[in-house]
């Protein structure tokens, strides 16, 4: 036998080095590179795709944002403040430690942590303790009732990771290594450039079809296209430039794949500023402005005018709405004339330099003109526009909201009063939508809960504490080898199930 | 840089006689660019620009800003010249329009530049020993960093707005122009002509504008042309990078590069603004070269 | 000589201490601070509170300014606020494609350049020197992020024979040199035909030629030698300023380099990124100069002399 090792390790070896020839490896572009791999403290998309290919969450969504079970089996609520977990069992994280009901509370506990500063605590904010009373149950009990629990612990921010291999790699944790439950490993990161995974053969659902999977991070519309057609990359998950997809659903050499985004954009206003604490004069500006020019100019026809505040395929938006504030210039002027604005008045619109953002910007300024209303644009940087919005910006300002795929997360954070200062930059508040808005976030029925929704989306549209614009579709494409990709609406897309063909 | 008796007043020790001679070199330097073919040329395009400038309403047949979206994306035809960009806004327009941006922000940008950079380049070249150390040094500062890092920082910090593009493209170019002008002092004032300006008893300041300067001159209009033609490259990398000027504001560089996402399906959108940016830039430095040519002083012996 | 490189040396030091105040004055200015841009649009004011103070940003600017004085005189640049990695890690991972760009593009830079400016010079007023002249112009006259698209246009897309982003073989390096490095040739063009010029017409070199020295030795061993000068104080300025320049190539075409790396920093507001990065990127700049100040030294005896003089 020990004559023989030497000859089989090289066959082993001649083996292992032939593998490369025929492993499945797919090559992705990003528009950036990611910033690290702790979900507890990332909170930008691109890291947040290649974090979904390497964690697991308690439950999941599909790809019709449906909640799905992941690392728990089942759950139960014995009472509207009480959560019960039931775990899956034998599954083991990528450094061979088992996963049990401890890395829940670990986890839950470390984004709740002050000094883990997670931007995710925010969806965690309501939980009030976390047990697990064995290995495979844990109890999450919340502060109130919190119906958007389900979907908070679908969220990226809110995967579960290893205290071992957390402590073991210290601060490095999140760029030299990162280990989840996951159909993906971690392989390496090459800083500002890409990161690579490799296939987790022991995942829990069975081994992924992809041997490989390499992010990458190209920033320039032009060169990610470039970079498809001359091959050096296979699939653009979402954030294909909008202007050249027309052309390339044309082109039978691609695949294309096209869904309604979670996201709006709007411009929204800060009610402190005079006259837009005047209904009546935010109103007008909804209708002096075409949506469906912003659609066909700047989204080139992949979007669609908004139907209220939030997107068709968030949980909880009312399929009967149509679209808000059909373009009606002469009722515009109307309404500002009985608003005693019949000159129109001088405004600032903020927005950084997001093309989709500032050409917009740009439209609503000449929609905006044709009334009498003399808007001018100041740009600005994406940070500076967050931070001054937030205390309260001297006009409109450009922004969009994602959410978190639940009506709560796409209008409690933005339309609530007790969030003025931070996130409700329109610095509103209206005793009537706030009412609502915690009557639906403490409602665990389903049913009565989007009766709810229903009725606020109505309120915040009558109120318009901002000009609606449009919900964006997604634009992805690929070459043809790649199957079985499916774009989500949350932009953040799964490769398990991902093919290769020759 | 002006031509007149002002930049180059007479020597004090001399007669009417000199003063007679000092006026005639600048005839002399404006008769010899006359005989530069390429030099008027250059210098034609450049008055020419100006002159679009400051008529742009009278020749834009539209309103730059005027968007109809019906209408965009057009190819040139014989209604716009240029073709219409992604809102339907007249692309010649525009353009007519952005030359006024362009050239403004080209010179204002290399005054602050020339001016400030040329002075303490002068005085460091000229007196050495610890002042021209510490200048040299505050220039090794503003030199050490990365002219466009810099240029996005100031950006950053101060907002963006003209103005402090231009402050940060000005003061992203102070060092070079300091760094010129001390070098060639260095090289001048250890020439005859000055030993011979102190024998009499000159001052200081008057040695520095009647004979350093007139003599460090080529450098800087070398320089100079080619500071405004950076100028205008700077600000429209900063707005490639997404710093720019604010919108609609017709710019060169802001067209070009909002008109990068449009490369494959409307080509024209970046080809006009990319000419006319090559255009002014070609122009300055022919005008500049033909200038330094007639300037220099050993062709009029 | 030895004595007067260590006192530049020495020199350096305020240099590199005035950049980290300038650096650190200008990012702290900006409106908006790290804690906001990391937690994100939803944060509300109290968890960006708690976030500001575990960074040290409730602290005044001296005191800021002083620990990340002290640490980084002990080597230590801090961690990035975005990614939590050693920032020095973090530089000095992406310093090696930023160096290989700007040192290529500058390379092809002067063996463009300097060749067309003497050529040009050396047949003045001919088609040749229009040429070349022209040449020149058009490198300098055209935005080079367009140069850059245009190339990736034709050599990526319509004859697809070199990739056009990433930076694992030599084939990615080829048309970022050239972005890189054609503005810097066409100055170095420039600066060679108008400095020829004007070393043709200087008197040693009509004496020179008077003597019936031939005009070879008299083009390798007086005018060049005088060229020299100040096409390498040229040379020197956009190297500095081509390290800068790498931003936009490493942008198109996508480069993990210093430059993004930096004004990614910027634009997230991540300080210790940005005061690092900014920082060690003095540091090269400052050998840089130095080195060009060496050479201007050995080049020209004068100005050698008055150094000696000067001490």
């Amino acid at each position: 036998m020990k004559v023989f090792r030497p000859v089989l390790c090289a066959l082993l070896l001649v083996a292992a080095m032939s593998v490369p020839a025929f492993a499945a490896e797919i090559r992705l572009a990003q528009v950036a590179d990611i910033s690290s791999l702790d979900p507890h403290k990332v909170s930008d998309i691109y890291s947040a795709n290649v974090i979904r290919q390497i964690y697991s969450n308690l439950v999941q969504v599909n790809e019709n944002m449906e909640i799905v079970p992941d690392l728990a089996e089942s759950w139960e609520n014995p009472d509207d403040l009480t959560w019960i977990f039931h775990l899956r069992k034998g599954i083991t994280f990528h450094n061979g430690e088992p996963f049990t009901a401890k890395d829940v509370k670990y986890s839950i506990e470390r984004i709740r942590n002050p000094e883990t500063a997670s931007p995710g605590a925010t969806h965690l904010k309501e939980v009030q303790s976390v047990e697990a009373p064995d290995d495979y149950t844990v109890k999450i009990v919340t502060k109130r009732p919190f119906a958007p629990m389900l979907m908070s612990l679908t969220r990226y921010e809110t995967s579960i990771l290893n205290e071992k291999a957390v402590s073991a790699s210290g601060a490095d944790y999140g760029s030299k290594a990162a280990v989840g439950t996951g159909p993906f490993k971690f392989v390496e990161w090459s800083r500002g450039d890409k990161v690579t995974l490799e296939k987790n053969p022991e995942y829990f659902r069975g081994p992924a079809v992809l041997d490989r999977v390499i992010y990458r991070g190209i920033p320039e519309d032009a060169t990610r296209l470039i970079e498809l057609e001359s091959g050096g990359v296979d699939l653009i998950p979402g954030n294909f430039p909008y202007q050249e997809f027309a052309n390339i659903e044309k082109n039978d050499k691609y695949l294309t794949y096209k869904v309604p985004a979670m996201s709006t954009l709007y411009m929204g206003l800060n009610t402190e500023v005079k006259p837009f604490g005047d209904k009546l004069v935010r109103q007008a500006m909804n209708y002096a402005v075409d949506k469906q020019a912003i659609v066909d100019a700047v989204y080139f026809g992949f979007a669609a005018p908004s139907r209220g505040p939030l997107s068709p395929v968030i949980w909880g938006f009312d399929p009967t709405r149509t679209a808000v504030y059909p373009y009606d210039p002469v009722k515009a002027k109307e309404l500002l004339k009985q608003a005693g604005y019949a000159d129109g008045f001088d405004m600032t619109i903020y927005s950084d330099n997001r093309t989709e953002r500032r050409s917009a910007a740009e439209l609503i300024q000449a929609y905006l003109a044709e009334v009498g209303i003399r808007a001018n644009i100041e740009l600005m940087e994406w940070s500076a526009l967050l931070s001054t919005s937030a205390k309260g910006i001297g006009g409109a300002f450009m922004l969009g909201w994602t959410g978190t795929g639940d009506a709560d997360g796409g209008m409690t954070p933005v339309y609530h009063s007790a969030n003025i200062g931070s996130s409700n930059r329109f610095r509103y508040k209206s005793e009537g939508i706030d009412a609502l808005l915690d009557k639906g976030t403490a409602t665990l029925d389903q049913d009565a809960r989007k009766k709810v929704y229903a009725e606020v989306q109505e309120l915040i549209t009558e109120e318009c504490p901002l000009v609606f614009m449009i919900s964006q579709e997604l634009l992805g494409a690929s070459s043809k080898k790649v199957q079985g990709f499916k774009l989500y609406p949350n932009m953040i897309s799964p490769l398990y199930t991902v093919t290769l063909s020759e | 840089m002006t031509m007149s008796e002002k930049t180059v007043p007479a020597s004090s020790g001399s007669g009417g006689a000199l003063r007679e001679k000092r006026r005639s070199p600048w005839w002399e330097v404006w008769r010899r660019l006359r005989r530069n073919k390429a030099a008027v040329a250059g210098m034609t395009v450049v008055i020419l620009l100006l002159f679009v400038a400051v008529f742009a309403p009278l020749i834009a047949p539209y309103d730059p800003n005027q968007t109809n979206i019906k209408i965009r994306l057009q190819p040139p035809s014989a209604e716009h010249l240029m073709g219409t960009d992604n809102f339907g806004r007249d692309m010649f327009s525009r353009v007519i329009y952005g030359s006024r941006i362009s050239l403004y922000v080209g010179f204002i940008a290399v005054g602050i530049g020339a001016v400030f950079g040329g002075i303490l380049g002068a005085v460091g070249g000229y007196y050495g020993g610890r002042l021209d150390n510490f200048i040299m040094r505050c220039m090794d500062v503003l030199l050490a960093i990365p002219q466009i890092i810099l240029a996005i920082a100031i950006v950053g910090a101060l907002g963006t707005s003209l103005l402090n593009l231009m402050i940060a493209v000005g003061i992203s170019q102070l060092p070079r122009y300091a760094r010129v002008v001390r070098a060639s002092t260095l090289t001048v004032r250890g020439q005859e002509f000055v030993e011979a300006a102190k024998a009499i008893g000159a001052s200081d300041t008057r040695i520095i504008l009647e004979n350093i300067l007139p003599n460090c001159m080529a450098p800087i209009i070398v320089q100079s042309t080619l500071g405004v033609a950076q100028a205008i490259l700077a600000a429209a990398t900063l707005s490639f990078l997404g710093l720019g000027i604010q919108p609609p504001t017709a710019e060169w560089g802001s067209m070009l590069s909002s008109g990068r996402q449009f490369l494959r399906n409307a080509p024209y959108l970046t080809f006009f603004p990319g000419v006319a940016i090559s255009i002014v830039v070609l122009a300055l430095n022919i005008f500049g070269d033909g200038l330094r040519d007639s300037l220099d002083p050993k062709l009029r012996q | 000589m030895l004595r007067y490189f260590t006192k530049r040396l020495i020199f350096l030091i305020p240099v590199l201490l005035g950049v980290s105040i300038v650096i650190f004055a200008i990012v702290h200015l900006a409106p908006g601070d790290p804690a906001e841009v990391m937690l994100g649009p939803s944060a509300t004011q109290e968890d960006i509170g708690k976030l500001r103070e575990q960074l040290g940003l409730t602290k005044p600017l001296y005191v800021q300014y002083w620990i990340f004085l002290t640490n980084a005189l002990k080597g230590d640049l801090g961690r990035s606020i975005k990614s939590n990695a050693p920032v020095l890690e973090e530089i000095l991972e992406r310093f090696p494609a930023t160096l290989t760009l700007a040192s290529l593009g500058m390379l092809f830079a002067i063996t463009v350049g300097l060749p067309l400016g003497v050529l040009a010079a050396l047949k003045q007023n001919t088609w040749v020197d229009a040429l070349c002249s022209f040449f020149a112009l058009v490198g300098f006259s055209i935005p080079n992020f367009w140069v850059g698209l245009m190339l990736m246009l034709l050599l990526s897309i319509t004859i697809p024979i070199l990739p056009s982003s990433g930076f694992d073989s030599w084939k990615n390096l080829i048309m970022p040199t050239i972005v890189l490095g054609i503005q810097t040739m066409a100055v170095i063009a420039r600066m060679t035909r108008s400095s020829m010029l004007e070393v043709i017409r200087q008197d040693y070199v009509r004496t020179a030629r008077a003597k019936g020295i031939s005009d070879r030795l008299v083009l390798t061993r007086h005018i060049l030698t005088n060229v020299m000068i100040p096409v390498v104080t040229i040379a020197g300025i956009y190297f500095g300023h081509s390290l800068g320049g790498v931003v936009i190539t490493e942008t198109i075409f996508s480069i993990p380099g210093l430059g993004r790396l930096i004004v990614d920093a910027i634009r997230a507001q991540d300080y210790p990124v940005v005061q690092g990065g900014v920082l060690f990127f003095a540091l090269c700049v400052g050998i840089v100069n130095l080195l060009v100040d060496l050479l201007y030294a050995v080049l020209d005896p004068r100005i050698k002399a008055q150094y000696r003089s000067a001490k």
